[in-house]
């Protein structure tokens, strides 16, 4: 009996320290791996994002870094105006860009839940005069060949908005056409591109409303 | 377990190269014999640069762990040797995602998920348990590059099939894994609508079923001649040797 129990803790703790032993190789392996590549895994982390915020906002249009100038728009925040509009259901990121330390515009995050399937989450750049710069799909699952059109993969759709305003587009034009607008919608698909229009119409709404603040030069 | 019952009695002879790469390529292929790691086959086989992506993440995760539970084989005891495999293809993916991140970012992101359950992949701790633990570390090397060669080709197929018909184009975002592929792009003909059904999920099911009939009777137009086989009773699902027990 007692040689038994003798054998079975010796087994036992034989077994644990090769699975010990072998923990630590393995987490060792991980370490160096990790080490290698962590420089260049957040080197093309902040590229992918600066290439994103180029997308929607020109380079010539600002000097300062925007991931420096980043802030965080609740769906709620203090101090703005109409917050609604940009339809968030979280916090996200906004980023103010300025030229020599004067604001010169802003890149705004904004949701809508009125796309055909689940929340299109964009992005929209507007310069100092409330004129886009562009806008990007960060996310989306609208239906493959039909509503993911929206995605510039897809088509050119989504630039149509490049360089409209509140002023050079008058209020009943902010629709597909088919309502009357002046955005195209697509072949069997007119509820994500209506749903797509909408929400940029707000954001600069958002943006009329919350001018001053978010041109202030300094991230607000 | 019966897993590997016919490898495990040759192990002693020298090892058949050939048997091992017609093993991996065609008669034990894992997405089309074995039918294993599926999940990943249908959810990433929507283009030919995902399916070539996870195809070959998957092989390098398998040829590794392949090798190093060979390696280690004499020191694995039989109690502790399941949860010893895991942790190695566990951290085996986590090198390859890191890997893919630091050179293949775009990649990364597309796959998302995908990359990370490739440790769940029955394929790994199939050939980890059916081959690798009983033989050296070159054939175990070269099982991996096989079997893995084969999944990678199934994905490489359904991949083209389903972009060809989805889209009417071929190597779409080809520079995400290679970054001198910069137009590899070739429109072969423009759809007016895209068939949908080829891009979505149904449409991996389909091809995948083709591929499965096509390969059903490609081996049956090679058996004919031989004298028909006893089928041996019993379950045929998730192999690890091409035949049935």
């Amino acid at each position: 009996m007692t040689q038994n129990s003798d054998t079975l803790t010796d087994t036992m703790r034989r077994h644990s320290l090769r699975l010990g032993a072998f923990a630590v190789g393995t987490a060792l392996l991980l370490a160096v791996v990790y080490a290698l590549t962590k420089d260049r895994i957040a080197d093309q982390r902040l590229a992918t994002e600066r290439a994103a915020l180029a997308e929607v906002f020109p380079l010539a249009l600002h000097d300062n870094d925007l991931l420096d100038a980043a802030f965080i728009l609740q769906p709620d925040t203090a101090g703005f105006m109409q917050t609604h509009l940009l339809g968030l259901s979280t916090a996200r990121t906004a980023y103010a860009a300025s030229l020599t330390g004067v604001g010169s515009g802003v890149i705004l995050p904004l949701e809508t839940a009125d796309g055909y399937s689940g929340t299109i989450v964009l992005m929209i750049g507007i310069n100092a005069e409330g004129a886009i710069t562009g806008v990007r799909v960060v996310q989306h699952a609208e239906t493959p060949g039909l509503g993911d059109k929206i995605d510039t993969a897809l088509s050119p759709w989504i630039r149509s908005f490049n360089s409209r305003s509140l002023p050079n587009t008058p209020e009943v034009l902010w629709q597909v056409k088919k309502d009357g607008g002046d955005f195209d919608q697509f072949v069997g698909a007119t509820i994500t591109p209506r749903a797509v229009v909408a929400a940029v119409h707000n954001a600069l709404l958002f943006f009329d409303a919350n001018r001053e603040r978010l041109l202030a030069g300094t991230t607000p | 377990m019966n897993t590997g019952s016919t490898e495990s009695t040759n192990y002693t002879n020298s090892t058949n190269y050939a048997d091992i790469a017609s093993k991996g390529l065609w008669h034990n292929n894992p997405g089309l014999v074995q039918l294993l790691g599926l999940c990943p086959l249908l959810a990433v086989s929507n283009s030919v640069v995902n399916a070539l992506g996870l195809g070959l993440a998957t092989m390098a995760v398998l040829t590794g762990s392949n090798l190093l539970v060979s390696l280690f084989r004499h020191q694995l005891l039989p109690a502790i040797r399941l949860p010893a495999f895991v942790m190695l293809i566990a951290a085996l993916t986590t090198c390859t995602e890191l890997v893919m991140q630091a050179w293949a970012w775009e990649l990364h992101q597309a796959l998302g998920i995908f990359i990370p359950l490739i440790v769940t992949n029955c394929v790994l701790l199939g050939r980890a348990e059916g081959f690798a633990s009983k033989h050296p570390p070159l054939a175990a090397t070269f099982d991996g590059l096989m079997m893995g060669g084969g999944f990678l080709l199934v994905l490489v197929i359904i991949g083209t099939i389903r972009e060809l018909l989805g889209t009417g184009a071929l190597f779409a975002n080809m520079h995400q894994l290679l970054p001198f592929a910069t137009d590899w792009t070739l429109h072969l003909f423009n759809p007016e609508t895209p068939f949908l059904l080829a891009i979505l999920p149904p449409g991996a099911f389909l091809v995948l079923g083709f591929l499965l009939a096509l390969k059903n009777v490609i081996d049956r137009k090679l058996t004919r001649p031989a004298a028909s086989e006893d089928v041996v009773p019993g379950s045929k699902r998730v192999r690890v040797t091409e035949q049935a027990s």
